[in-house]
């Protein structure tokens, strides 16, 4: 008896249907935040690397990483409030 | 991207001729593994939508959704290093229909590289407002502060690098799928990535790495359909 092939083709019209049901997700929302809008600006001397991933640092390695032309955080006229 | 041409990214060429010549390339068994792959995104997919969720919503949750800021807010880690998150530039840097993206890194014990820097970019994917795939793309390589390494070596850590315990599950098990899907797109851009990199230091630029107006270095279109139709195009089909 032959294998009954998948032919995934087959699958697309009912995937994108499917698709189409589910609401759209909206869209990002404007960030405040001054490292968002460093970020935006490609800023040469932005605080960090916008995509890198998030790293857990102790307040001493948050000093001595970054962008050394990063304003220390005390300083920084754009640094949100604590 | 507000860039002028001469620091445009490289593109990969789009549609179903570039991508059955993409294809062709592969042995009919690698092809084969290929629409495997797809049958596991695909599903994947299926399944987050029976629900009524995509992988966007999976991974943002009940969360405000805003610019820049990364979800799941910590990345999302599997217990072997590799990891990843999702987020969205501003929407001047966005491209057409994209929500947001996927950043995926593998981790790298490489002695000389930082410490906080020990990861290696894999490669950005972009997805539509209802999740599907659109493009992949590399950055340079102070985007995402890492430990920079040639496309070979890029390629190889991309193949080692798995998510499917990292959480949200649904997310890390759709990744999975999805980047094994489009790895000969990963490959490609991974490699444009050093052709392009190359070129512009070749022209001067031999800061490059760390030169703040070029954020993309390759990328290249994708989407489920015109993988699937390729692959069936060159014979392959699922075992």
């Amino acid at each position: 008896m032959a294998k009954a092939r998948i032919k995934l083709s087959h699958a697309l019209p009912a995937l994108a249907l499917a698709a189409a049901v589910v609401a759209p997700m909206p869209q990002a929302l404007s960030s405040l935040s001054a490292t968002g809008v460093a970020h935006a600006s490609s800023n040469p001397c932005a605080p960090s690397n916008p995509c890198a991933p998030s790293k857990k640092m102790d307040k001493k390695m948050e000093k001595k990483s970054s962008n050394p032309c990063a304003p220390s955080k005390s300083s920084n006229p754009c640094a949100p409030s604590k | 991207m507000t860039q002028s041409s001469s620091l445009l990214s490289s593109h990969a060429p789009r549609g179903r001729r570039f991508t059955v010549d993409l294809l062709r390339k592969l042995a009919p068994q690698e092809r084969s593994d290929l629409y495997a792959c797809g049958l596991k995104a695909l599903e994947a997919t299926q399944s987050l939508l029976k629900q009524g969720k995509t992988v966007i919503s999976e991974i943002i949750g009940n969360a405000t959704y805003v610019e820049w800021e990364h979800y799941p807010p910590r990345d999302a880690k599997s217990r072997t290093g590799a990891l990843f998150y999702y987020h969205a530039h501003a929407a001047s840097q966005r491209m057409p229909s994209e929500h947001g993206h996927f950043h995926v890194f593998a981790p790298n014990d490489r002695a000389d590289c930082p410490y906080d820097q020990r990861y290696t970019h894999i490669a950005g994917l972009s997805v539509d407002a209802q999740g599907m795939p659109l493009r992949v793309f590399t950055t340079n390589q102070w985007v995402t502060a890492e430990c920079w390494e040639n496309a070979e070596r890029v390629c190889t850590l991309a193949r080692q690098a798995a998510f499917k315990d990292a959480r949200p599950h649904n997310v890390s098990k759709w990744l999975d799928a999805v980047l094994a899907f489009f790895r000969p797109q990963i490959d490609l851009v991974t490699h444009m990535r050093d052709a392009r990199a190359k070129a512009l230091m070749d022209r001067g630029r031999i800061h490059l790495l760390k030169d703040r107006r070029t954020h993309i270095l390759s990328q290249c279109r994708i989407d489920f359909s015109t993988q699937i139709v390729a692959l069936e195009e060159l014979g392959a089909d699922a075992p």
